[in-house]
């Protein structure tokens, strides 16, 4: 699977002509083998205005339908905070609703002590940095591995080296530090494309990690593996509780998935007098980060009968 | 300043020399344990009248192109009637093998799944991790259709047919090709109509002739006498068929192109002539092209004339495929070749050449 976290969510996107731009780019992703999408939509400052993210219908994967060449791409909306002022709360918890709304959270910082910050007790997903100008500090080991044994990710961008020819070099320049501070591990490669043009295949982009310092192999992680590991790390903050337990209603299994509930026997669930079912399915995190600590491996669902 | 980092693995080529006339001669073999093949042409270097060939090697086949779910493979009625009275193989049509599920059935009967980390863990059977590519993301489950424990009743069975009917009901697009034993041309397969199946004739190519063209002396190769020299003629004639079989104008004799763009010239010594290619594509079994290589080496061998000294046979495999050769775990880094390339003379001397990517554990 190929990941594409980091698509620029247009500023104002009730203008058609930005409607159209964006599905020109997730076009072009899907054209190009890509299966994930991540739009993303920055903030700097306060966090007021709702998420304004609309996934469109029309990519959505039928379940039914044969594999093969389709017009689908899955598609997820996240949130780069850019964190200029250490003492302001930004309210990066789950609890902020705003937040939640949100499948990725990402923040950029823009010093030393928020870097430090940010990699070592913020609750975000991916750390992103400014590749495309002179960094405001050094990227050092401390912050570094703090981040790598939280399970955040840092991401490079490499539309900013497509855009212009300084970008280019600063970019290629910060790119190969980071990749020698964290030694390849925890980096993810996404595309901060503003225009289709800006967008590269997959493979390119693997070519392109090489540049940076990785050999092909991992820059191909960088574009699969380590995307699909940001995308779980979000699922387990959002939605599990201390990264162990998750609830779902019985009534939200699709149709082929009864049989998590044993409905081959005679036993889908039992109703009280209101006619709500009381059988609630515990479902034990998939999740299988070795960073978090407070982390269970066991990937198996158990039927639990809670009253 | 950054550090180079190698690369884990690296795409391989191996050549082989044998002759056809002797007997532990692993040319059958070869061909018969590639059970994908995307595409084959042949090569002679002269025109051949298009009815002689038409005549000597119009092997046709069919396959077909169906939405299977997996349970469909392993009903008594499939594997009775056609795992174990002929060769099936099939082929599931997905977006790549290190992006999404693969399923294949092999020509010994073994359905193998290629499956990512999500798919695995659904799943519920029994399956190893790929030897290539990052560590525990895509499995391998094989399932031995033609295993007598494979029946309705018993555990091992039931196990399977409830998974496959319960966490992964989803259907794949399946290119599928049988051969029935006894017979060596493609044979039918009944399929209910809910599965839409679409019956296609393979594809043949016989008009296609290159001329004026630069053909390399391939007797110089024909008989090693010095082993690293042959090695070395041996990889450049490969460069050499790689530009003819996609009919490069580099090759021709007129040819006069800017340094800037290409300095190639073929292997010395080389000559003016002309030749021919027959091409087939669609998916391929692989008995058919053995009785193709049969055709062209006993073409070679009666051609009383002698104005053919060899020709080239080229075979393309998918590079999506799950195994390259007799189950071989195959997979897709930068490429996926699994292709071969047989140079086969008159006196059924031949040279063998495979190509595998970066990621097979052939060897």
């Amino acid at each position: 699977m190929f990941y594409d976290l980091n698509l620029p969510y247009p500023t104002q996107p009730n203008l058609a002509q930005q409607q159209t731009e964006l599905r020109k780019r997730v076009d072009l992703l899907i054209k190009f083998g890509y299966q994930v999408v991540a739009y993303n939509h920055t903030v700097t400052g306060k966090l007021d205005k709702a998420n304004p993210i609309h996934k469109f219908e029309t990519y959505n994967n039928s379940p039914d339908s044969p594999s093969g060449q389709q017009q689908k791409i899955e598609q997820l909306s996240r949130i780069t905070v850019v964190i200029e002022d250490a003492s302001q709360n930004y309210g990066l918890s789950s609890a902020n609703s705003i937040i939640s709304s949100y499948d990725i959270v990402a923040a950029q910082p823009t010093n030393e002590k928020i870097f430090q910050n940010v990699c070592g007790t913020l609750e975000v997903d991916i750390v992103s940095l400014e590749m495309g100008s002179r960094l405001p500090f050094y990227i050092k080991h401390g912050p570094v591995g703090l981040a790598i044994e939280r399970g955040v990710y840092f991401e490079i961008c490499y539309a900013p080296a497509i855009r212009d020819s300084a970008s280019r070099r600063q970019l290629i320049s910060n790119a190969q530090s980071l990749v020698r501070v964290t030694r390849g591990k925890n980096i993810i490669i996404t595309s901060e494309a503003q225009r289709a043009m800006e967008l590269r295949g997959p493979y390119d982009i693997v070519n392109l990690g090489t540049i940076m310092g990785m050999n092909q192999a991992m820059a191909k992680d960088c574009i699969s593996t380590n995307c699909r590991a940001v995308v779980m790390h979000a699922i387990t903050r959002r939605n599990t509780h201390r990264a162990v337990v998750s609830f779902e209603p019985v009534s939200s299994l699709k149709p082929n998935e009864l049989w998590k509930v044993g409905s081959d026997k005679k036993n889908t669930g039992k109703t009280d007098f209101k006619g709500k079912s009381t059988v609630k399915r515990v479902r034990l995190s998939k999740d299988d980060e070795e960073e978090e600590e407070e982390e269970n491996e066991v990937e198996i669902s158990q039927d639990m009968e809670l009253s | 300043m950054s550090i180079f980092i190698s690369e884990p693995v690296k795409s391989k080529l191996y050549i082989s020399h044998s002759s056809i006339t002797l007997k532990k001669s692993r040319h059958e073999q070869i061909i018969l344990d590639h059970p994908f093949n995307n595409n084959l042409d042949i090569f002679f270097p002269s025109i051949i009248n298009s009815k002689k060939i038409t005549s000597l090697f119009n092997n046709e086949f069919f396959y077909y192109k169906v939405d299977l779910p997996l349970s469909w493979f392993i009903e008594r009625d499939f594997i009775r009637d056609y795992v174990k009275s002929g060769c099936v193989v099939a082929l599931s049509l997905t977006e790549g093998i290190d992006i999404a599920n693969v399923i294949a059935l092999d020509s010994l009967g073994t359905l193998i799944l290629n499956l990512t980390k999500d798919t695995y863990e659904e799943l519920g059977l029994d399956g190893k991790s790929t030897k290539f590519g990052p560590d525990k993301q895509r499995f391998v489950v094989q399932i031995d259709l033609k295993e007598k424990s494979l029946i309705p009743g018993k555990k091992g069975y039931e196990r399977i047919k409830w998974c496959f009917n319960n966490t992964l009901t989803k259907k794949f697009t399946f290119l599928i090709s049988f051969v029935k034993s006894g017979t060596k041309k493609s044979s039918e397969i009944d399929f209910p109509s809910l599965f839409n199946a679409e019956k296609i004739l393979g594809k043949f190519d016989f008009n296609n002739t290159f001329d004026n063209i630069l053909i390399p002396d391939l007797n110089m190769i024909k008989n090693i006498s010095n082993e690293f020299q042959w090695r070395l003629d041996a990889v450049e004639i490969y460069d050499w068929i790689g530009l003819a079989s996609i009919q490069a104008q580099r090759i021709k004799s007129h040819d006069q192109v800017d340094p800037f763009i290409s300095v190639y010239k073929p292997p010395e010594p080389y000559s003016n002539g002309n030749g021919s290619f027959i091409k087939y594509t669609g998916f391929i079994p692989s008995l058919t092209i053995k009785e193709l290589f049969d055709s062209v080496s006993n073409f070679l061998r009666e051609d009383a004339s002698n104005n053919i000294p060899w020709a080239i046979i080229n075979v393309w495999g998918f590079k999506d495929s799950p195994i390259s050769w007799n189950k071989h775990e195959h997979g897709y880094f930068m490429n996926g070749e699994n292709n071969y390339s047989f140079i086969v003379y008159n006196d059924g001397t031949y040279i063998l050449y495979q190509a595998l990517g970066t990621y097979d554990t052939y060897s």
